[in-house]
């Protein structure tokens, strides 16, 4: 176990180094001049000249790839030019918020997502079937960004029951309930997609796995049927569905961005569109990176997960 | 002796590096085919028998050239073909062919069987037009017994015995001169079996092919080969022809594998030698003898003495132990 | 099991009706997908048709009307907060993400799939290549990529289409390279690569037309994602830059005024929702056809119990038979079996009967489809439902009829009075559990006593099979284990609460010669110092002389010959037993040309009138087809389904 640990975190170095070779080329993508495209048309040449010096824009692109990489490690992301702070202070003001609104959806989904799951293929066929399976349709058909607004025209201004954005209340607010209070549209609607997409997969794997042969052994033993559904299918199941669980993180992430935009959530996801559309790049960079690593240690956790539960799994 | 063979192959060895850890370290290999040596005469039937693992499907894979040796020579007609180029493997493979196993994985489901039947002669530029390419497919599917009328049908509206039929008409269109027949007829019902085997032996009584025929099951080998072989991982351990090895096995697996093998006869019970346990892995087998773990006349020098060689004891009848 | 299989495989074979069904119409036959369907073809039109259709600019501002609500004359819609008409807008905005959505489907359809059969098929170190790039990508979170991307190429349609398009490439390279892996191993390939074909032949004939399907089913999934995503740029103002306008714009647009104006920003999410759904519904349907496992209708849920025609589920007063015949520990009474799978109806087991005798060894043989398997499962209700149901027939075990008994009458029998031993131990065991967790959960279930003692007993069962390190071994997981040791914690398995009767469904036929005689010899012995019943389900005489006392041949569902197995062996007297003895090659027997058995059997969902084996048979006469032909006995103990025996003509 700690040596499969091991070689997993082994594995984690070329995947990360991979990223930032992804995200630094991604960059150099920019068409024409970065430092034009960073400071707009009324730069002054000193200040153009200044700016490449700063990005290393003067030296060949593979050595300015080794620069950056060895400031990354140094926890050097660079400064963003809107915020005129550095990089790194920003992105970890926000990833808590970002990982706390992602990770409760993540937590919600997975219940719910693998409850549906089971209790549709259990019942196929039955009026919980039909209902559930409708449910988990709309789920990953609904388009997240619009459900918030939607939730927040119901739940928040006719109904007044939750408020209409932000984390905290402006005034009085900042313990834990009124955190949740805040907490729960953002996070039920980010849960809302991956639910479907998990719900509909367990089903699937459920009735996979109730028609093999194990199962009939288990049945020909006398056990009972929550015996057989839950310790012998859906454990079997869970195997298959825990590495979905995974790739659902990034899927939640990536709707964080939506959601933290429509709920003004102060997270990651908006301060990149901010910055997107602000031309500030280093913060996209940084962001980007800070994010796709966090996933890429979520997955490895799923991938222990899986070992843990399934003894044929090994590398 | 030396014109009239037909495929000799030569101490033939395939191993499979095991990797390992990070950097793909290799850490052992898997014997799968250890040194393994004989001859088959045209237009005879050689009968290889082993249980699942001992490395015959692999053999086939070696004969075959869809992989390359880790050592040994197999010589086809005095030409050693595993050095060939690939040009020159294209064009044994006219020569050579391959039944296969699984009849419902060796048809593609997406082609009509006459178009699989006739794919090797466009491969091969055999026969100058469509018509006459055709009208080759016909006879051949009238030899093997498909009705001509199945020409546009598919894999999956015939049944395993009748894919068999395309399988060995897809390789006896290009009138081959070597078939290998991978378990032909082991996923067929006994019923079907009969039928695949005598379709075999009539078409090599009408075109004097030979055969390499791989099975588990000793009495289908033994009513099909002219001379069998027994292997076991990765060796062959007793070779001879068949009324000899069936009457009177010498090694001593050779004796359990016959004796085990489940017999139509409740008039006299016959005696049987079970052996106990289970096949060594060939990733990490037994210095010595390969059968010293199981055998019951096991001695000293079994395990600590290199394996014996294959050798004649009496006229055409090779073994491969310390007994003799 | 196998046999069930096997039904399945008959099923698809007869391509007459259900099956011959074209994908089309099985297509129809799902009201949802036609839904779907509908809705897709509807969006399409409008959209294709949009330039002709009477609508208004939709770039045409007028303040004057601005914010109109729904309903409004003049506009059914309502007008936006420039007084643009917002039906106009939404029909042009759905052409726009419609047309983004198709064009960065095909885009990463294309292109990942051809990396993913490429990989697929070369392997070795190009696969490692193309593979382990494709997983960078699939290491960002998905939108974040396509963020990054537009971050780079700046915000626009055409961007934001191609950033959608690269991070859905992933999902198809690894889809389609999981298929063309196990497709470019199986064997068809090789025989192509034996004719000789070139690479790229075998890429395009013989590899793309079997993976099509993995694309098809790809592309219904991700087309959904791919438009809800460039939606989702556009809302954040990275897509679409007005004044042209999609659907996320608009909703982007319409999010200001979503307390004063509420229907400028959930019109357009509420056409995204619709169409989306419509796209799924149509994927699903897709999915259905294409893929092979929903085809042969296994994603359905077995019940735990096989259905029995609602006429035989007596009241429970009614189940005490008096059938008390002491002789026998089961007897079985015109059990029928059938499958029902769309409009036809399967006869698996028709009609069959017969005694277990206490301490005796009753051997089923028969070829695949026969139905010998069907009947050793419908004993303890363990025939799939659907599609299995059993028709009629009593079972009767302990002066008791378990044909329509309750699931708990049945779930305190299985596992302790009456056990199995299945084909496939490598199936058959749960792959997650240990071995010895596995036995001592039948233990726990039928017996009351400490988990000492029942670590105790599981122990010594695992002794009494023969596997040596029993304490060890029983912490192993199956895959751990050779298949003969694997069926060894089978038959533990089955011995564990001491039962009265064994069902063996042909415990050895995945076992090389060696391990069967160990396996076949174990069962003998256990057997025999028990004192239980067994009931040895195979098609291979041999294993039945080695173990049966008894035995019956079934063909096409029905016994045709039964009778102690020296006599069936010695002197076999159906024309089928006879066949089927003599076309196996046998070892002691000097060579001569085997008699196979010409022709197939009938598939049991078109039975002939009268003697099912007629059409294979040479004594066949005019008369056999023409009755149904009963089994009758020509000697105590002895019987056969043959008119020509009983006369004694042959």
């Amino acid at each position: 176990m700690v040596g499969y640990f091991l070689k997993r975190l082994a594995m984690l170095i070329p995947v990360l180094l991979g990223i930032s070779v992804i995200v630094f080329f991604i960059m150099a993508l920019i068409p024409g001049d970065p430092a034009q495209a960073i400071l707009g048309s009324y730069a002054t040449a000193e200040n153009l000249a200044n700016l490449r010096a700063d990005l290393g824009l003067d030296k060949p692109v593979f050595q300015r790839y080794f620069i950056w990489l060895g400031n990354l490690l140094q926890g050097d992301f660079g400064s963003s030019y809107t915020l005129n702070r550095p990089v790194i202070d920003e992105v970890l003001d926000r990833l808590g918020p970002t990982l706390l609104l992602a990770g409760t959806a993540l937590v919600l989904c997975s219940i719910f997502g693998l409850l549906i799951g089971v209790i549709t293929a259990v019942k196929q066929y039955g009026w919980q079937d039909r209902f559930f399976t409708l449910i988990a349709l709309l789920g990953i058909s609904t388009p997240s960004f619009w459900l918030g607004l939607v939730l927040i025209l119901a739940f928040a201004v006719k109904l007044n029951w939750f408020p209409v954005s932000g984390m905290f209340a402006v005034y009085g607010g900042g313990d834990l309930p009124d955190l949740l209070y805040h907490l729960a549209l953002p996070a039920l609607t980010l849960a809302a997609v991956a639910t479907g997409v998990i719900a509909r997969l367990t089903r699937s794997g459920m009735l996979e796995i109730l028609r093999q042969d194990f199962v009939l052994t288990a049945r020909a033993k006398g056990l009972s049927e929550r015996k057989v559904i839950w310790h012998h299918a859906f454990k079997n199941a869970l195997v298959n569905i825990v590495p979905v669980i995974g790739i659902q993180a990034g899927f939640v992430i990536g709707g964080a961005v939506y959601i933290e935009t429509v709920f003004q959530w102060p997270g990651i996801g908006r301060m990149l569109v901010t910055a997107i559309t602000t031309r500030d790049i280093l913060l996209v960079q940084g962001g980007v990176l800070v994010v796709a690593t966090c996933y890429v240690v979520f997955n490895l956790v799923a991938d222990m997960v899986q070992h843990l539960l399934d003894p044929r799994i090994s590398i | 002796m030396e014109p009239d063979n037909h495929l000799v192959v030569k101490n033939v060895v395939k191993h499979y590096p095991i990797r390992k850890g990070l950097f793909s370290k290799i850490v052992g290999n898997v014997h799968a085919v250890d040194g393994v040596s004989f001859q088959i005469d045209r237009g005879k039937t050689f009968g290889l028998v082993g249980e699942s693992g001992c490395g015959k499907s692999t053999l086939a894979r070696l004969l075959m050239s869809l992989e390359p040796l880790s050592g040994g020579q197999i010589l086809y007609k005095g030409q050693d073909i595993s050095r060939f180029s690939k040009k020159h493997i294209f064009e044994i493979r006219r020569k050579m062919q391959l039944i296969f196993q699984d009849p419902y994985s060796s048809l593609n489901p997406r082609k009509s069987i006459g178009h699989s039947i006739e794919a090797p002669l466009v491969t091969h530029g055999i026969a100058a037009n469509r018509k006459e390419r055709r009208e080759l497919v016909t006879q051949m599917m009238d030899e093997v017994g498909l009705d001509v009328e199945q020409f546009k049908r598919y894999p999956h509206e015939f049944s395993g015995g009748q894919r068999q039929r395309v399988c060995i008409a897809r390789a006896m269109i290009l009138e081959p001169e070597f078939v290998l027949c991978d378990e032909p007829v082991s996923a067929l019902d006994v019923s079907i079996q009969a039928q695949v085997i005598n379709l075999l032996c009539n078409l090599q009584k009408k075109r004097n092919v030979t055969y390499f025929f791989i099975s588990h099951d000793l009495n289908v080998v033994k009513h099909i080969s002219d001379v069998v072989a027994v292997m076991y991982l990765g060796r062959i351990v007793e070779l001879a022809p068949k009324n000899v090895l069936y009457k009177r096995p010498l090694h001593p697996y050779s004796q359990a594998l016959i004796s085990s093998a489940p017999e139509v006869n409740l008039k006299q019970k016959k005696k049987r030698t079970v052996l106990t346990g289970d096949v060594p892995s060939p990733i990490d087998p037994p210095k010595g003898c390969h059968f010293c773990t199981r055998c019951r006349y096991v001695e000293k020098k079994c395990t600590n003495e290199p394996s014996p060689e294959l050798i004649e004891v009496e006229h055409n009848h090779f073994v491969r132990c310390w007994l003799y | 099991m196998s046999e069930q299989l096997t039904i399945e495989t008959h099923s698809k074979k007869k391509a007459g009706k259900t099956y011959g069904l074209s994908s089309w119409q099985r297509l129809r036959r799902n009201h949802l997908t036609v839904v779907g369907l509908g809705i897709v073809s509807l969006f399409c039109l409008i959209s294709l048709l949009a330039p002709l259709l009477p609508l208004p600019d939709p770039d045409a501002t007028n303040l004057a009307q601005r914010l109109l609500p729904p309903l409004s004359p003049g506009h059914f819609l309502g007008t936006d907060q420039l007084g643009r008409d917002m039906l106009s807008r939404l029909i042009w905005g759905t052409r726009v993400s419609l047309s983004v959505g198709i064009i960065a489907t095909l885009i990463a359809s294309v292109v990942g799939s051809l990396f993913g059969i490429i990989a697929g098929y070369y392997g070795g170190r190009l696969d490692n290549l193309l593979m382990r790039s494709i997983d960078m990508l699939m290491a960002f979170p998905y939108m974040l990529l396509a963020l990054a991307i537009v971050a780079a190429l700046g915000p626009g349609l055409m961007n934001a289409l191609f950033a959608i398009a690269i991070v859905n490439i992933p999902f198809f390279a690894r889809n389609v390279r999981g298929v063309a892996v196990s497709q470019a191993r199986s064997d068809y390939i090789e025989a192509a690569r034996l004719n000789g074909q070139s690479d790229s032949n075998i890429l395009f004939t013989e590899l793309l037309p079997n993976v099509m399907p993995v694309i098809i089913i790809t592309i219904s999934t991700t087309v959904g994602w791919m438009i809800l995503e460039t939606a989702g740029l556009s809302f954040l103002g990275l897509g679409a830059q007005p004044p042209q306008a999609d659907l996320g714009s608009m909703l982007g647009e319409g999010r200001k005024m979503i307390i004063t104006a509420p229907h400028e920003a959930t019109l357009p999410g509420l056409v995204i929702l619709i169409l989306v759904i419509g796209i799924n519904l149509l994927g699903d349907g897709l999915r259905d056809v294409l893929d092979p496992r929903l085809k042969s209708g296994t994603l359905v849920r077995p019940k735990a119990r096989t259905a029995v025609d609602p006429a035989l589920e007596a009241k429970p007063e009614e189940k005490q038979i008096t059938a008390g015949n002491k002789e026998s520990v089961l007897r079985v009474n015109e059990l029928r079996t059938y499958f029902n799978m769309g409009n036809e109806i399967y006869k698996a087991v028709n009609n069959v009967s017969f005694n277990l005798i206490p301490g005796e060894s009753l051997g089923i043989v028969g070829e695949s489809g026969s139905g010998k398997s069907v009947t050793a499962l419908s004993l303890m209700g363990l025939v799939a439902t659907p599609p299995g149901i059993i028709k009629s027939g009593s079972i009767c075990y302990n002066g008791k009829n378990l044909v329509g008994a309750s699931l708990e009458t049945l779930q305190k029998l299985r596992g302790n009075r009456i056990t199995y031993v299945f084909q496939d131990p490598l199936t058959t065991l749960n792959p997650l559990l240990t071995v010895g967790d596995q036995i001592a959960e039948t233990l726990k279930r039928h017996q009351t006593c400490s988990g000492r003692k029942i670590k105790d007993r599981m122990i010594e069962l695992l002794k009494q099979v023969q596997i040596p390190n029993a304490e060890d071994r029983a912490k192993a997981y199956p895959h751990e284990l050779s298949g003969g040791m694997r069926q060894r914690v089978g038959i533990a398995m089955a011995l564990a609460n001491d039962p009265e009767i064994i069902i063996a469904d042909e415990p050895t036929t995945a076992l090389d010669v060696t391990i069967q005689a160990q396996v076949l010899g174990l069962i003998n012995n256990l057997r025999k110092e028990r004192g239980l019943s067994l009931l040895f389900i195979t098609h291979d005489f041999g294993v039945v002389s080695e173990v049966c006392d008894r035995v019956m041949v079934m063909y096409a569902g029905k016994v045709v010959e039964a009778g102690t197995a020296q006599a069936v062996i010695n002197s076999p007297l159906h024309p089928y037993t006879r066949r089927l003895i003599d076309c196996v090659p046998r070892l002691g027997k000097p060579d001569k040309v085997i008699h196979a058995i010409k022709g197939l059997a009938p598939a049991v969902n078109d039975l002939p009138e009268g003697c099912a084996f007629a059409d294979r048979c040479d004594y066949a006469r005019a008369e056999c087809q023409q009755q149904q032909i009963t089994i009758t006995e020509t000697e105590p103990g002895r019987s056969v389904r043959c008119i020509r025996v009983s006369k004694g003509e042959i």
